[in-house]
């Protein structure tokens, strides 16, 4: 079995430096240029750390490169070597956990609330309030999977401001105090966008009637759902991910789950991607939702929307294009130049730990967006909706097929 | 205080000093590997390029200025206690005008953006070196860039205008103009380009543009021997055709390519020549069809041809990465590509390939082949082990008899990757050719007008 240095080392030793991946590394702009948070940089880094480790000297000064990657993999599109920066930056941080070296509280206190709680934060029964008086059934063998992904986002989104607001300094002094008083992180639900939170429970709701007009039959775990553990694998936490990736399936086995129908990109690329190569044994079959409503008819009133593809779901899938099928069928859509493979991150994945970086990204995405001239963006991600949506209005693609079903 | 604090006092928010942050800077896209630089700078505006450079000079600090990192001859690698200035905060494209057909843009804005900015213009800016998406004005104007274009529109130096640039000891200048005449002394512009960050920094730069082609057809024409094709491009050109590209590949860089997963040739053959036709739509399958028979005429065993715009932008994008496609043949880590860079009269390619074949059998040299044929540029992609000394001084030998070769065919050794550390010795030697080594004299007279201190870049183009 191959170790992670020498994943490290066979990714990392591809590299001849050209420089194209840079080119389309969204945090190196938006750091300033700073090309140790580049995707070049970062291969090069990666370097240094297998050095470093072998002469046992501290890695821990390697730790923001690495943990500022978006793991977007665009500089995997245009590397003509074949290497995938985001992979190298990945193997990176799975190191730096490992070793217990410069890996950010904030990261820490994530894991420990996963680990703990089935989810970034104790949301329990919450998160299952959007299914109310929906009756959904709670058995089955088609499980609707939310993986809690738009629930979290009125919480995360506050608490990204909230420590955003603050200081590099501050928000590691907060972090640091969360992880030595595990009761903080209830508090953190007081941290809660409302109307954004009916807003998220309005998609989900959109998403299920979208399904059962499919013909689709489903059930749904209630507040018994966990989350994918999409951060835990993120963020390098890779033996507790194996250890969630266990209980997660063995909650869906316990359940007599055939098939899972997922809602959000990181969650379908999680169990496509992710979870085979970590759970033994691992052949429940999945479907994004989108793929599940080709048979039905959407009136188009022609509405201009400029459409914004996810990372997750446009690099990660050899030909996801259910999304963008039916958003044509319901709207005028237009691309921006970024799309397809090439297709530009939202920031999201930088917002909490990065933030200033993160935001540098949204911004340049948004500009890409608005050269369009649509005015409106339309997406398929609830990260890409809330972090987009800071800068201008921006539509979930289950709004506008709910709202056009059958006109 | 220290230089680094110096520096932060000079360009707050603006200075890198953490060695994570600056192994980035000790290398670029050549087998060199660097030092550690003593600081990186990240300047907005040539008023803080001026800035840092006075101080610079003040203290004697060495200054490489750097672009998109792109060099393959070792161009922005940093000496021992420089300090290298990223112009990559400089990323804006200032004006474009249609009607003067100009741009105004800051040196570090990347080819392919400029590209994407002036497409929406139905215009283009001509120079395309094979790492368009990542270099930057700034750099191609030092190195003189050339690219796949070339074969119609000349290297950089033909498109460059004017510039802005910054003496070592702060001063910033104006040379030339953004008007497409300019008759104002000494061409100091055309100095400037390819000069190398050895004389000064440019910040800005008037480019000039020019109409996107029409409409694009691309001939893929396969041949068994390389003398073949080389007697095709020189009927291509006597025949008065003008294409829009002329590149070869030959069977290791195919297989490179194709190794990437973006593109497989239809036919399995030692070398391809890539055509490119432009014109009226209706006009290209004309075009095609004289194109055809003249290359099947000059030994072409298969042609196929396209005018599918994704099929033609799929082939372009590999065509530009054949050369970072070519390291994933290395055969471990420690293999690096020492990237040959000669230039021949065209007329002379098919005497110049059959050499160079010669060499390549008898020396037993690993080397992949592929360039801009068309103008008669071609790269010699040579494969070699950094740790064995025996093999290294082989690869030089080698490099050098292909050198000899371009010259003895009024050639030169170098054509648009730039001298930079690699080629100091070359440069040498065609000069030594043509007895005209007073003219590096001259060049190093010039160098001391500009930089009396000889502080930019040092240890660059001239020894």
């Amino acid at each position: 079995m191959t170790s992670t240095a020498d994943n490290l080392r066979a990714e990392a030793g591809k590299c001849i430096n050209c420089g194209f991946c840079e080119a389309v590394c969204p945090t190196l702009p938006s750091s300033g240029y700073d090309s140790s948070k580049g995707a070049r940089g970062r291969v090069m880094l990666g370097k240094e750390l297998l050095s470093m480790l072998s002469l046992g000297e501290d890695i821990s000064a390697l730790s923001d490169p690495f943990f500022s990657c978006l793991d977007c993999y665009a500089c995997a599109q245009v590397c003509p070597a074949g290497v995938n920066a985001g992979k190298v930056s990945h193997l990176a941080r799975e190191i730096l956990v490992e070793k217990g070296r410069g890996v950010p509280d904030l990261a820490r206190l994530v894991e420990r609330s996963i680990m703990r709680y089935n989810s970034v934060l104790p949301l329990g029964r919450r998160a299952g309030r959007w299914a109310e008086g929906l009756s959904i059934p709670d058995s089955g063998d088609t499980l609707l999977y939310t993986g809690q992904m738009y629930q979290l986002m009125s919480y995360s989104s506050a608490l990204n401001e909230f420590l955003g607001r603050r200081g590099d300094s501050s928000r590691r002094f907060i972090a640091g105090l969360a992880l030595r008083l595990p009761w903080l992180m209830h508090g953190a639900l007081l941290l809660n966008r409302r109307a954004m939170a009916r807003e998220m429970d309005g998609h989900l709701r959109n998403i299920a009637a979208l399904l059962r007009s499919a013909g689709v039959n489903f059930f749904y775990l209630g507040g018994d759902e966990p989350y994918p553990g999409t951060l835990l694998h993120d963020m390098g936490f890779s033996s507790s991910m194996r250890e969630y990736a266990v209980r997660v399936a063995g909650i869906f086995r316990s359940r007599g789950v055939r098939r899972v129908v997922t809602v959000d990109p990181h969650t379908h690329d999680m169990l496509c991607n992710v979870y085979p190569s970590i759970v033994d044994g691992f052949d429940i079959e999945v479907v994004h939702y989108t793929e599940l409503l080709g048979d039905l008819e959407f009136g188009n009133r022609g509405e201009k929307l400029a459409f914004h593809e996810p990372c997750h779901l446009a690099r990660r899938f050899d030909d996801m294009s259910a999304p963008l099928a039916l958003a044509r069928k319901a709207a005028d859509i237009s691309l921006p130049a970024s799309c397809g493979r090439g297709t530009h991150c939202c920031g999201g994945p930088d917002e909490l730990l990065y933030p200033e970086i993160g935001r540098g990204v949204t911004a340049a995405r948004t500009g890409q967006l608005d050269e369009t001239g649509a005015g409106t963006t339309l997406t398929a991600c609830p990260v890409c909706l809330v972090n987009l949506g800071r800068n201008g209005r921006v539509v979930d693609i289950s709004d506008l097929l709910a709202s056009s079903l059958g006109e | 205080m220290g230089i680094v604090s110096d520096l932060e006092s000079i360009l707050p928010g603006g200075v890198l000093s953490a060695r994570e942050e600056l192994i980035p800077y000790s290398r670029d896209a050549s087998h060199y590997d660097g030092e550690l630089p003593a600081a990186v700078v990240l300047p907005r505006t040539s008023g803080e390029v001026s800035a840092v450079l006075k101080y610079c000079s003040g203290k004697g600090i060495p200054v490489v200025a750097r672009g998109g990192g792109t060099s393959l001859t070792g161009a922005s690698i940093p000496v021992p206690g420089a300090v290298v200035m990223s112009l990559m905060r400089m990323d804006r494209v200032m004006s474009v005008s249609v009607e003067d057909r100009v741009a105004e843009v800051q040196a570090g804005v990347r080819i392919d953006a400029l590209n994407r900015r002036l497409a929406g213009l139905g215009q283009m800016f001509p120079p395309d070196p094979g790492s368009s998406i990542a270099a930057t004005v700034g750099g191609i104007i030092n190195t003189n860039a050339g690219g796949l274009r070339c074969v119609r529109y000349g290297t950089t130096k033909d498109w460059i205008l004017g510039v802005e640039a910054v003496l070592m000891d702060g001063t910033v200048l104006q040379f030339g103009n953004r008007t497409l005449k300019s008759r104002i002394g000494y061409d100091l512009t055309s100095l400037l380009v390819g000069s190398e960050g050895t004389l000064a920094v440019v910040t800005r730069a008037y480019v000039k543009i020019v109409s996107k082609p029409q409409a694009v057809a691309r001939l893929l024409a396969y041949f068994s021997d390389i003398e073949s094709l080389g007697r095709a491009v020189a009927d291509v050109k006597a025949a008065g055709m003008e294409p829009l590209i002329a590149e070869y590949l030959d069977g290791m860089t195919m297989k490179a390519v194709e190794s990437t997963g973006t593109y497989k040739f239809a036919v399995c053959a030692p070398y391809v020549l890539l055509l490119d036709l432009d014109g009226p739509e209706e006009a290209l399958s004309r075009y095609v069809q004289e194109a055809s028979s003249l290359l099947r005429r000059s030994g072409a065993t298969e042609i196929s041809s396209t005018t599918d715009r994704a099929e033609l932008d799929t082939l372009y994008t590999a065509r530009k990465g054949a050369y970072s496609s070519l390291l994933k043949l290395r055969r471990s880590e420690r293999d690096v590509v020492l990237i040959g860079d000669i230039v021949v009269p065209p007329s002379t390619l098919p005497a110049v390939l059959r050499s160079i074949n010669s060499i390549v059998e008898s020396e037993g040299i690993r080397v992949a082949l592929f360039g801009h044929i068309g103008d008669g540029n071609i790269h010699a992609n040579i494969f070699f082990d950094q740790g064995d000394s025996s093999e290294r001084a082989r690869v030089e030998h080698f490099h050098s008899s292909i050198a000899r070769v371009a010259l003895e065919h009024g050639g030169s050794v170098s054509a648009e990757h730039g001298i930079g550390l690699e080629k100091m010795e070359l440069l040498r030697e065609e000069y030594r050719y043509r007895r005209s080594e007073k003219a590096l004299e001259l060049m190093k007279g010039i160098k001391s007008v500009f930089d009396p201190k000889g502080l930019l870049n040092p240890g660059k183009v001239l020894h």
